[in-house]
């Protein structure tokens, strides 16, 4: 299989997605090893899956726990690990 | 020395539980600096735990581990202790809870050392991708100790602790261990709890252990395993006992050799000792059975899709709000976040976030995490009917040895992972020990696979095998007082 190829567009495309922001130096960068760990990843094609039932999982879910109240945690406990808070909130930009 | 033996010690005050934490503080005073194994070293609490802990032997209600010196990866969540992750974006986050498997850890009495340097977030197998800096290999200070738990594996294998509690998501208890000269176990997926692990790829990984030699494994396996309602992974088909079959026949036992490793990159010094290792069991009488896993030539490319899509997923939560790193430079609530996590994620980690998103992306879905999966599913089969006939496989833990700091090349990396990532695909136990050395004095690894929740007897495999292989030691071993 030929090497698989990632554009200026998609690369911008994925750094949105992931919440990333890259100069269009880092991106040249970034967009070459992408590409080679692609090519690592391109071997699943390879893979015959005519042969295989299913793709599920092996992961076995225990009953989820009964619904009841716990104390939590206080607020000042949790804010503590927050860079900014006002008046005992997390502080967020404006979103609307 | 063995931890049980460690804890006859301690209980019939031949040591000090202080003067055994004392003795690992200044182990890490003297190497640590070099090595850079940890990340925090927590002197203070630590005597103070060891005064408790010599307090309830004295009373006569030690528990299996009061007063051993213990390090944490710095991934798993430590109440009131900073938890990195290795991360500039966690760097100063102090979690206001304890893991399930912390909490258990110190109510059996252990006493915590420190937090150990990893790969950041756990991706990576080199242990050279952390904030922190770059740790070293105690066997050669130029080589890698490999990675992710790289500075658990260190902790221990230069006797700054008695074990360590790591997360193996596709080797990165056994690799490190296999590099450092140690022993590492990967328990069952859902053997013990994952709640206060901090996510990188949530259907992969695993707390393990790194210890000295396969009983101590077992011994803290023995502690921390168990269903946990915070974990609906967790099962509660397991029972404890990890140490009972120690010492027991394993001649009628079967075991099976994977006849592809011989043609994927095995490095000559490794496979003479992983064949060395295959005589002795046969020199005992223990059948050795040749198998095949047709379909592990995809377990790398299979790990890397699961495993990135699964980090996009579980790292998409740094926003930099409720916690961790936060910019100081944005106009709205993207440029925050998008800031936030460029100027606090290593490249390793954008690399992996953007190949995750790149898989789950709506025209890729199909053609690779899909089919990432069906691979998934494809080599759990052929582990299964391996099983149905065969107790334990035997594989090189990698291919090679560690690489010199500075010579890694990525890619080729990724390919060591051949062998291990297959047990956190498909969920089995393994554990990895020391079977030889190389030119240059390195440790060479050799894994034991085995069926699901069978923990016990790869662990009597693997501990027959440690009692006639003789392990050198690395110029970083206590030789004083009752440690000699």
């Amino acid at each position: 299989m030929s090497k698989t190829k990632i554009d200026l567009e998609t690369a911008e495309h994925l750094a949105d997605l992931s919440m990333l922001e890259f100069s269009p130096d880092e991106f040249d960068k970034i967009i070459n090893v992408m590409e080679n760990m692609i090519d690592i990843m391109n071997k699943v094609h390879d893979f015959d899956s005519s042969k295989t039932q299913s793709n599920q999982s092996f992961i076995e879910y225990t009953d989820l726990r009964t619904d009841m109240n716990y104390n939590s945690y206080q607020n000042e406990e949790i804010l503590k690990n927050a860079d900014v808070t006002e008046n005992g909130c997390f502080v967020s930009p404006k979103t609307i | 020395m063995r931890l049980k033996e460690l804890r006859n010690l301690l209980d019939n005050k031949k040591i000090g539980a202080v003067e055994l934490v004392k003795e690992h503080l200044n182990q890490i005073e003297k190497y640590d600096k070099n090595l850079n194994s940890f990340i925090t070293i927590c002197a203070d609490e630590a005597i103070a735990n060891a005064k408790i802990a010599q307090s309830a032997i004295d009373n006569g209600k030690s528990k299996l581990l009061t007063g051993f010196p213990i390090s944490i990866k710095d991934n798993i969540i430590t109440k009131d202790i900073k938890t990195t992750c290795a991360s500039k974006m966690l760097s100063d986050f102090v979690p206001p809870y304890n893991a399930t498997v912390i909490q258990k850890i110190i109510e059996s009495g252990a006493v915590i050392i420190g937090k150990t340097n990893m790969d950041e977030f756990a991706m990576g197998s080199t242990t050279q991708t952390s904030y922190f800096g770059n740790v070293k290999n105690p066997y050669n200070t130029d080589y890698i100790p490999g990675g992710s738990s790289g500075g658990s594996a260190v902790s221990v294998s230069a006797d700054m602790c008695v074990a360590s509690l790591g997360s193996d998501t596709g080797g990165s208890v056994r690799q490190p261990s296999s590099l450092c000269g140690v022993t590492g176990l990967k328990p069952t997926y859902g053997a013990v709890s994952r709640y206060g692990l901090v996510a990188f790829a949530s259907s992969l990984e695993q707390i393990g252990i790194i210890a000295k030699c396969a009983e101590d494994t077992a011994y803290i396996l023995d502690v921390i395993y168990g269903f946990d309602e915070k974990d609906t992974t967790t099962s509660k088909s397991h029972f404890g006992g990890y140490t009972s079959l120690i010492g027991s026949d394993i001649k009628p036992l079967k075991i099976g050799v994977p006849k592809e490793i011989y043609t994927h990159n095995l490095d000559n010094e490794v496979k003479e000792a992983f064949v060395k290792s295959i005589e002795y069991f046969k020199s005992i009488g223990t059948e050795i059975v040749d198998v095949s896993i047709p379909s592990v030539e995809y377990a790398v490319s299979a790990y890397y899709l699961i495993s990135s899509a699964e980090a996009a997923s579980n790292l998409s939560r740094y926003d930099g709000i409720k916690y961790g790193y936060r910019s100081n430079e944005y106009a709205d609530y993207n440029t925050l976040v998008k800031k936030t996590r460029n100027d606090s994620f290593g490249d390793e980690v954008k690399r992996r976030i953007m190949l995750g998103n790149y898989a789950l992306s709506a025209e890729n879905y199909e053609n690779y995490y899909k089919r990432a999966m069906t691979v998934r599913k494809q080599l759990t089969s052929e582990i299964e009917y391996i099983f149905a006939n065969t107790d334990v496989i035997l594989t090189p833990t990698i291919p090679n040895t560690a690489y010199k700091i500075g010579e890694v090349d990525i890619y080729k990396i990724y390919n060591d992972d051949m062998y291990t990532s297959l047990a956190n695909l498909t969920g089995y136990p393994s554990i990895s020990t020391t079977c030889g050395y190389d030119k240059n004095g390195l440790p060479i690894g050799i894994s034991f696979m085995g069926r699901k929740f069978d923990e016990k007897t790869i662990v009597a495999v693997c501990d027959d095998f440690e009692n006639t292989f003789e392990r050198r030691g690395n110029d970083y071993e206590i030789h004083s007082g009752n440690r000699a």
